[in-house]
């Protein structure tokens, strides 16, 4: 339940509205493009941004306190045209019947977008760019193959930034930002090829700035509009209150909470039209906005109470707006997921705990609003207060599948590893899905992903695709004819090097791209030390630019897999090599006992070396391999285990697996156990994850578990919950989900939806409503194991 | 040294504080009408046949030297099963299981002190239960003075129906100790557990 009757009906209207299409942002951004043909790009973008800022509607809903929207519906979604349209296309006449992710659409406005957005942005798009300038080799591995998949950083823009409130937005507002830039502007002349980029930079940065104060001003003028017709003096209070803060904020740092709240929010909405982005990260959420809470509190000009309404209004906003994406984007990231990540606890940058009450109350505005955004994250270190772990425990216990559980050590190890400075490694916060990040950062941390059990099926299939027999990958010789267990690991590592190799020169392209047609202004100007050094994110602006994440996916599956034919044809020789690729080719029909005895061979999630060994030697493999490379600005390329819904497409496009998978079925996520396998305790599967390394992988690593509701039903039960946690990470382990909704529940969810519209699940590194996941998506979380207490 | 155990299991948070492993040992003075673990009245091997999981596959048969079919369950065959538990080691779906085996002390120290960072957090450790722990006095000894001396919390449940005197050192290691009280009426309670009252008011007085 929410904390007023105000946020249970804007709850309401979040739970029971679909989202809509609008094409506001896209047309006046063309229309924008039109008038700025032949400048430079990054003028254009910041112009159209600008522009955007100028003429789009204005919006203030019913009962809202924060106020800001995206286009004219509530629930709304934009199109970026500059990034990719040619899908949009395709795909926007089924948007509103596709199985994933549906948005609702008109035929005026697919008309209307047709013949005045489109034809404007065709050849212009980075996607199209991107499709011309990869090999027929790459797009036969990596383009809308299922077997590794970089769309998301060419069909879309990058997102994966946590904004600097601390150092920049809070202390400088954008008016100082733009007032910086101007100054900068004023010392430099564009006789040297630097100056003329920096110039053109800052330009871009004073523009963005006017623009997010124009359309904050515009909030404040249409407040005061309303308010002079509004009936209720409350809410005309209301109203004119809202347009005294939109008058000084972003422009001018915040001078209480309030005023940081409505701040927070219009610099999430610049992002929002800057880059239709995922994973724009509000970050320490707990840490920046406490000194202004505790300031109000103690003066008295807000109660913990109004605050708490305030976070759950913010909640709200956070998860009204829509993640326009494809349906293979959608299938990779299910849910209507933005991914915006909003970590809170762990420790301060100089290593004391940094937990506050407002880390409470945004654990109390979760288990609330059953929102599934922010992605709430918590970091756990080992003097984590006892309250803070029980009130973590007890979200838990809520079945939201909120919050993330992080371990505070090995997020800072990860980053450690990855370059940061210490202190900056400690300050670290979530981006997106499981990735520890800082908000100096201009990382891709979510990348490609990398099917792992495609390359088991290229090693045992003679380098094609079991499913279409078409040749994908490397030439290898009949499986059949494999006649040591070195042979087939062999076969398998070299497909395995083939994939990473394909994914990186589908990177180093995209990222090319993006420099030289998408520059990012607005999330540049949000970021230290792009000012400082002149420098567009994407030209390495940064103080840290961290190479692009590969994340693995289906290690459980090609560990168990590749134990069952150790096992059973080299160690036992109870069969053969042909008899599983027989199996395997006929999808295990009419191989029931050879499938049955392969299933009960060792599985990766039970703490048995002999499989766990196997897991343990790919992810170093996977680390050192990927590792090899770097990015355009010299970065190494950074190896991780993340989940979100990639587990499913991947597994679509496969065969049938020695592990006794079937084909098509989905294969394993992040670090957690094949579906179904982890048949001994989640203390098993715990101590099997934590044998990984994690904390090699900085792009960060996932476990998924299912638990029983009666380990959780009571406050002591929450208690072995935490030491279960706290034990995890002891041994190493980077972070822990838990879903712990019954089977029962989820049936019933999938049999009568229309009951169970705000049931939140885990799905992996986010949360979301059970009842927006397709089908096929459904049973694979109802499959997961749930693992009982005795 | 060897003792008669029906299982290990560990994630047990209703066996003594947090988070536990508890030893079932096979064998029991009792024999209460309402146990839902019969197969550890004695300490007899025996092999458990879960229909449900059957995939009539076979393999069993291949293996078992009184010529069993698949099912156990059928009264005749059970009587043929000596419960050597061969069948049991190669059934693919575990739908044949031993119910009692022999173990070393040496081989359950191994596996329960896996968890030893979840007893420590969670303020758990190891319970001794059953079947009736207490049986195996001897066996019983060595693996809790081994896993006493590891510094583990230590459970036990029992019935109660013990030496006192000759048990007191395994007692004297324990942190916690149920006893379970079957019934209050000497009668009642011969009826139910086929044991006199007697000796247990001896030993829960003690």
């Amino acid at each position: 339940m929410s904390i007023t009757d105000r946020v249970e009906r804007i709850r309401l209207n979040y739970v029971n509205s679909k989202p809509a299409i609008s094409y506001e942002r896209a047309r006046i951004w063309t229309e924008s493009h039109k008038r700025t043909e032949g400048q430079p790009v990054a003028i254009r973008r910041a112009q159209a941004f600008y522009d955007t800022c100028n003429e789009l509607c204005v919006n203030i809903f019913p009962d809202e306190l924060i106020v800001g929207c995206t286009g004219e519906f509530r629930k709304c979604g934009i199109l970026t045209p500059e990034f990719s349209w040619t899908w949009v296309d395709r795909e926007m006449d089924t948007f509103a019947t596709r199985a994933q992710d549906p948005y609702e659409m008109t035929d005026e406005q697919r008309a209307f977008v047709r013949k005045e957005i489109f034809p404007y942005w065709e050849h212009k798009s980075l996607e199209e760019a991107f499709l011309a300038q990869i090999s027929e080799e790459t797009k036969r591995v990596a383009v809308d193959t299922g077997f590794v998949d970089t769309d998301s950083k060419w069909r879309q823009a990058v997102g994966e930034i946590t904004a600097d409130y601390q150092d920049v937005l809070f202390k400088k507002g954008f008016g100082g930002i733009k007032k910086e830039a101007e100054a900068y502007l004023a010392e430099l002349d564009a006789t040297s090829l630097e100056g003329a980029e920096k110039m053109e930079f800052y330009r871009s940065i004073v523009l963005v700035c006017d623009g997010i104060i124009r359309l904050a001003n515009r909030y404040g003028e249409k407040a005061r509009e309303m308010a002079a017709e509004e009936a209720d003096e409350t809410r005309k209070a209301e109203l004119l209150q809202i347009a005294e803060i939109c008058d000084v904020v972003p422009e001018n740092p915040p001078k209480s909470f309030r005023e940081a709240m409505q701040f927070m929010w219009f610099t999430q909405l610049g992002g929002i039209l800057s880059e239709n982005p995922l994973a724009w990260n509000p970050g320490r959420f707990d840490q920046y906005m406490y000194p202004y809470y505790k300031v109000d509190k103690e003066a008295g000009v807000i109660t913990a109470d109004e605050a708490q309404e305030l976070i759950e209004c913010l909640w709200l906003k956070l998860s009204e707006w829509v993640w326009t994406i494809s349906a293979n984007t959608a299938d990779f990231f299910a849910g209507y997921n933005q991914f915006q990540n909003l970590t809170v606890g762990g420790r301060t940058r100089d290593g004391k705990d940094a937990t506050n009450e407002l880390s409470y109350m945004c654990l109390k505005a979760t288990e609330d609003t059953l929102a599934h955004q922010p992605g709430l994250s918590v970091r756990i270190h080992p003097d984590t207060p006892d309250e803070f772990m029980a009130a973590v425990t007890h979200l838990v216990s809520k079945g939201t599948g909120f919050p993330a559980i992080h371990s505070d050590n090995a997020g800072y190890q990860m980053l450690v590893n990855a370059g940061y400075d210490p202190e900056d490694a400690r300050d670290w916060s979530n981006c997106g899905c499981v990735v520890p990040h800082f908000r100096k950062t201009g990382e891709w941390t979510s990348a490609a992903n990398l099917n792992f059990a495609a390359a088991l099926e290229f090693a045992t299939n003679e380098g094609k695709s079991r499913l279409s027999g078409k040749k994908i990958a490397l030439d290898e010789k009949d499986p059949k004819t494999f006649s040591t267990y070195e042979e087939v690991e062999e076969a398998f590592y070299k497909q395995f090097a083939y994939l990473i190799k394909q994914a990186v020169i589908s990177l180093i392209t995209a990222q090319r791209l993006h420099v030289e047609m998408v520059p990012r202004p607005f999330m540049s100007a949000c970021i230290e030390d792009c000012m400082k050094n002149g420098k567009d994110l994407t030209k390495g602006g940064a103080k840290y630019n961290i190479g692009p994440v590969i994340t693995g996916i289906g290690i459980a599956v090609v560990a168990n897999s590749l134990a069952a034919i150790k096992k059973l044809v080299f160690e036992e020789k109870s069969v053969t090599m042909a008899e599983i690729i027989d199996a395997i080719n006929n999808n295990w029909e009419g191989y029931d006992e050879l499938r049955a005895r392969v299933q009960a061979a060792p599985k990766y999630g039970n703490d048995d070396d002999y499989v766990d060994d196997i897991a343990r030697e790919i992810g170093n493999f996977f680390y050192q391999e990927v590792h090899k490379y770097k990015d355009i600005n010299g970065n190494h390329f950074l190896s991780a285990f993340m989940g979100i819904s990639n587990y499913l497409p991947t597994g679509k496009v496969l065969g049938a697996t020695p592990d006794g998978r079937k084909a098509t079925e989905p294969i394993s996520e992040g670090v957690s156990p094949y579906v179904g396998t982890d048949t001994s305790t989640p203390l098993a599967a715990m101590r099997s994850a934590a044998k990984l390394n994690q904390d090699i992988h900085s792009g960060g690593t996932l476990l998924n578990l299912r638990l029983n509701q009666d380990l959780v039903a009571t406050k002591r039960g929450q208690a072995n919950l935490g030491a279960m946690i706290q034990s995890y990470f002891a041994l190493g382990a980077f972070h822990v989900q838990f879903n712990t909704v019954s089977t029962e529940t989820l049936r019933k969810a999938q049999a009568h939806p229309e009951d169970y519209k705000d049931l939140l699940v885990r799905v992996a590194g986010y949360s979301t409503q059970f009842v927006n996941l397709s089908k096929s998506m459904q049973d694979s979380i109802i499959a997961r194991n749930a693992h009982e207490t005795f | 040294m060897k003792g008669y155990v029906m299982q290990l299991q560990p994630f047990s948070v209703n066996d003594g504080e947090g988070i536990r492993t508890t030893i079932f040992m096979a064998g029991c003075p009792l024999r209460c009408k309402w146990c839902s673990n019969p197969e550890g009245f004695d300490q007899k091997p025996k092999t458990a046949f879960y229909e449900k999981l059957c995939i009539g596959c076979g393999l069993c048969t291949t293996v078992c030297h009184v010529h069993n079919g698949i099912n156990l369950n059928d009264p005749k065959q059970r009587e043929k099963c000596d419960g050597c538990g061969k069948c049991a080691d190669v059934c693919p779906k575990n739908a044949k299981k031993r119910m009692v085996v022999e173990k070393e002390v040496s081989e359950i120290v191994e596996e329960v002190k896996k968890h030893r960072l979840f007893y420590m957090q969670s303020g758990g450790g190891i319970t001794f239960s059953g079947g009736e722990t207490t049986m195996q006095r001897e066996f019983l000894n060595e693996l809790s003075e081994t896993l006493y001396d590891m510094g583990f919390h230590l459970a036990m449940e029992t019935c109660g129906y013990f030496d006192f005197d000759a048990l007191k050192p395994v007692l004297q290691r324990m942190d916690l100790i149920f006893m379970d009280l079957k019934h209050m009426d000497s009668e009642k309670h011969a009826y139910l557990q086929a044991l006199a009252m007697k000796r247990y008011w001896k030993t829960s007085n003690a």
